[in-house]
């Protein structure tokens, strides 16, 4: 199959690609906000290309076209790690918002096992999953390591209605307002910078911001200034296929990509694949690289700031092998990624980062990220069962996404091939537990249903008070009592538990059966639990 | 000796039918249910293992978090599992080398039906003294 089509090969290509950042003044904001959008907004349709057809040369001079292009474009106020409590929030409601489930399935039976190993994958798995996913990878941008998502250029805007335009520019780049990144050492902040002069049509003529284009050029440099006009409509919103002016927005970008950025990464690709030849492939710098490494083993040892500058040769390996991957010379890439692999293994590197970072929650996050791309990765090579056990693995004391981790770790468990319904089971109870710690009831009740499927017959004993006791509280705190009474009974013929939990059992019972009334359910419920009673310890009912 | 281990004696229809804790530690209530989910899931692995060795004995088939499942497979595909968190492995084999034949013995019994719970206090007695001795 097509990797490109397939679910991780889509995420890559659109999570992998080259980041500008954008620095505007106020006036540009103002004069895109009169169409409802805002400037990377109004851009960013236009930045998404099927075909931008640019020739590039391989590290091996190999001639090349590259078709399919993506830029993203950020505010320097977004080059950043999203701040997490806000993400956890917006997670949660996701979540919350999932389990909003028609009730009727809820109550109703559990379907049979032949059932479940019949339907197909994309019947049984819920769908805000692969949602989840993207999120919980998304909160982790930006961080240092993740180099693909340093900018590799920046774009900056100023409106022909600013005064002063040519400071303005100079200005925009004036470093204590820069995203951390590029001040701490952890990127090159010498990027690809290009200049916009933006003007609105409707303000007026455009020979004030001819002018102002020329004096940019001769400032600036002639390529690297261009000039947008737009024409803002009174309350009208922006129609891409009318309108006029978006085939300017087209060239523009296209221009900018083909003319600018990629030659720019291609360049970089050059460079670095010089120096890093140079001082790392060496035979004899392997060797001395191996004999200096055996002292410093103890990655405690690390500072506990950045891991490396942008000038170490770890990092300049890693920027190559991203830039390379963006310009999709995936052998060059790939090539660099090994090299950086005999260093620490993607298993310890994954842990390196958690464990480096003293900030834990930061920590988890990179390891979430590499997780869950490590995840697509084995599922789409059909290994259901490690994907299972490194959704365990990523699972952290953040019990809400633990309970999710471990509710995927259970489907793959069903979809491994031969499908292992145990593990499916107890991964399920594992979740629903987490579920029910953070008040997801009604996932909680969800995932153990799903359970039921298979330990609805089960003779080991635990297991089945458990998860029948359990359930039927659940059903209870949601009014369900009918159901619920059916659960609780399951549990009373329980000889076998402690006199403690006997009394408990037998007291939520009988809770749950007084507040569900004498139903006709009911009066044969009761018909039941008079038949159960013979088996109990006499002494529990004096 | 170990602090904490559960052993469980399943059928080949997946029924245990001899279950017991014998580890040192004071029981948890809940220690028991974990115990029964962890060793039940693992019955998944040992399907498949136990089709790929002759040997009896296979020693850690699953973790989890720090505790260990070993298994012992009979010729009748009647497993002995232990669930425990300590290493000692030699020990863990002698341990189920003595209950196999312990489970013989109760085999041999004419009024015993196989895949029946083993009420035997006798045979309880004795396998907990193997556990103290072995683990």
């Amino acid at each position: 199959m097509d990797p490109a089509g397939t679910p991780l090969g889509k995420m890559l290509l659109e999570e992998i690609t080259p980041v500008v950042m954008v620095l505007r003044t106020p006036s540009v904001e103002e004069a895109c906000v009169k169409n409802g959008l805002s400037f990377v907004e109004m851009l960013s349709p236009f930045c998404n290309f099927s075909n931008i057809d640019v020739p590039l040369r391989t590290s091996s001079d190999q001639p090349y076209r590259l078709h399919k292009f993506k830029l993203r474009l950020f505010y320097e106020s977004d080059v950043r790690q999203p701040n997490i409590e806000v993400a956890k929030e917006r997670l949660k409601q996701v979540i919350t918002k999932a389990g909003e489930k028609e009730n009727l399935e809820l109550i109703s039976d559990p379907p049979q096992v032949s059932n479940l190993l019949d339907s197909s994958k994309s019947e049984l798995l819920p769908s805000w999953f692969e949602y989840l996913n993207k999120e919980l990878i998304r909160t982790a941008s930006f961080s240092e390591h993740e180099t693909f998502d340093h900018p590799v250029g920046c774009l900056l805007v100023v409106s022909s209605k600013d005064e002063q335009p040519i400071n303005r520019f100079i200005d925009l780049f004036n470093t204590n307002k820069l995203p951390s990144l590029l001040n701490d050492g952890a990127m090159d902040p010498k990027i690809l910078k290009h200049y916009l002069l933006v003007h609105d049509n409707h303000d007026g003529s455009s020979e004030k911001a001819s002018k102002i284009l020329s004096e940019m050029k001769s400032t600036f440099g002639t390529n690297e200034c261009h000039l947008l006009c737009i024409n803002s409509s009174q309350d009208a919103k922006m129609e891409h296929q009318d309108d006029p002016w978006a085939s300017y927005l087209k060239d523009l970008m296209h221009e900018f990509s083909s003319k600018h950025v990629i030659p720019y990464m291609e360049q970089k690709v050059r460079i670095l694949n010089q120096q890093v030849s140079a001082t790392r492939r060496g035979f004899r710098n392997q060797i001395k690289n191996l004999w200096w490494r055996k002292g410093k083993d103890d990655p405690n040892e690390m500072p506990s700031g950045s891991m490396y500058t942008f000038s170490s040769i770890e990092s300049q390996i890693r920027v190559l092998g991203d830039h390379a991957f963006m310009l999709h010379d995936y052998e060059l890439a790939l090539a660099n990624y090994r090299l950086i692999s005999t260093d620490y293994k993607l298993d310890k590197a994954w842990k390196r980062y958690a464990g480096v970072q003293k900030l834990g929650s930061s920590g988890q996050q990179n390891a979430t990220r590499c997780g869950l791309w490590w995840i697509e990765m084995l599922k789409t090579r059909d290994q259901y069962k490690e994907a299972a056990s490194v959704y365990f693995r990523i699972c952290s004391e953040e019990l809400l996404h633990s309970a999710v981790m471990l509710e995927q770790a259970s489907y793959c468990y069903l979809f491994s091939k031969p499908p292992m319904l145990y593990k499916y089971g107890f991964h399920l109870v594992l979740s629903g537990d987490r579920y029910r710690k953070t008040d997801q009831i009604k996932h909680a009740i969800r995932t153990y249903r799903s359970a039921l499927s298979v330990y609805r017959e089960t003779t080991w004993s635990y297991i089945r008070d458990h998860v029948h006791f359990h359930i039927g509280q659940w059903y209870a705190l949601l009014g369900f009592h009918d159901v619920a009474v059916r659960h609780m009974l399951q549990v009373l013929a329980c000889s076998h538990q402690s006199k403690a939990t006997q009394e408990l059992f037998l007291r939520d019972f009988l809770q749950i059966f007084q507040v569900s009334g004498f139903s006709f359910h009911g009066l044969v419920s009761l018909g039941q639990m008079l038949s159960y009673i013979k088996q109990f310890d006499l002494s529990l009912c004096i | 000796m170990a602090t904490t281990a559960s052993f469980i004696i399943v059928s080949r229809n997946d029924i245990p039918i001899y279950e017991a804790e014998v580890g040192s530690a004071t029981k948890r209530e809940d220690a028991a249910q974990l115990h029964q989910f962890v060793l039940h899931a693992a019955l998944d692995i040992v399907q498949d293992l136990a089709w790929t060795t002759s040997a009896m004995f296979l020693k850690n088939i699953d973790r989890f978090n720090d505790l260990v499942v070993s298994v012992y497979v009979t010729a009748g595909h009647t497993r002995l599992m232990l669930l425990h968190d300590s290493r000692n492995d030699d020990g863990i084999k002698s341990f189920f080398q003595e209950v196999h034949e312990l489970y013989i013995k109760v085999l041999l019994n004419p009024l015993y039906l196989p895949g029946a719970r083993i009420a035997s206090s006798h045979f309880d007695t004795k396998v907990r003294a193997l556990a103290r001795k072995y683990l």
